[in-house]
């Protein structure tokens, strides 16, 4: 996959995900995975369908979320975030580290979460 | 040799790091093979061509220990394996190679895998560089 595309998927996720724009970030999903998108937290089991997982996350964390991103990393079809998950109205972050795997029209991507 | 435990793992993602710092060769290799007796695989995310995780990590070494110093933005602890986010700072300006490195330990294994961000165009030949130079 173009790297352009990769980076203009990791900046517009974080950009509709801060804004509240729960299409906007989903559709940025929609863009670059079209056939099919799997999520796995690393250290606490599988991959999962990650499209439940997805909104999931939405309804849970987006009111209390802003996505800070410290680096982003392209290296060939894979992408590397750190981003701090700030928790509004706190001082208070989670440090997560995001691997993003483009493959053919579906995504896989691992999270490593950093509880404050 | 089984899971590593907690301690173990934090006691080599430190000791690479300080070792490293320190210009200390023996320790640094020293800590690899307590954690990867059966074997290492080192992987530059994206490159073509790929080498023997031993051969990686000293010539890593002998090349450009003396030229990068390490800072550590964060390191994440999930399970047998972790992911970290350092900066390799040029010594004597103002660059830096951001890397995010993940590291996977499984029954005396681990699999290293670099994700490599190249600094600002600057005065740094980054063909000398194996994570680099074999850019796809």
């Amino acid at each position: 996959m173009d790297k352009q595309i990769i980076e203009d998927f990791a900046h517009a996720q974080v950009r509709a995900w801060n804004a509240g724009d729960k299409a906007g970030f989903l559709a940025a999903y929609r863009k670059v995975a079209p056939k099919g998108l799997l999520i796995e937290y690393v250290g606490r089991g599988p991959a999962a369908d990650g499209w439940p997982v997805l909104e999931g996350m939405w309804a849970q964390q987006s009111a209390k979320i802003e996505i800070e991103e410290v680096a982003l990393v392209i290296n060939g079809n894979e992408a590397a975030c750190h981003n701090r998950n700030k928790v509004r109205g706190t001082a208070m972050a989670i440090e997560t580290i995001e691997l993003y795997r483009f493959d053919d029209g579906q995504l896989s991507v691992r999270y490593f979460v950093r509880q404050p | 040799m089984g899971t590593l435990t907690p301690e173990a793992i934090a006691r080599f993602m430190h000791g690479q790091v300080q070792c490293w710092n320190a210009h200390d060769k023996a320790g640094l290799l020293a800590h690899y093979r307590a954690v990867a007796p059966n074997g290492l695989d080192i992987d530059y995310v994206g490159r073509a061509t790929q080498a023997d995780g031993w051969f990686v990590i000293e010539e890593m070494y002998d090349k450009h220990n003396a030229q990068f110093r390490l800072e550590v933005v964060t390191t994440i602890v999930n399970g047998n394996e972790v992911a970290v986010h350092h900066r390799n700072c040029v010594v004597g300006t103002d660059l830096v190679i951001e890397s995010i490195e993940t590291y996977r330990f499984d029954a005396g294994r681990l699999w290293v895998r670099y994700y490599l961000k190249p600094p600002a165009p600057g005065p740094i030949d980054l063909g000398q560089f194996r994570g680099f130079a074999a850019a796809n």
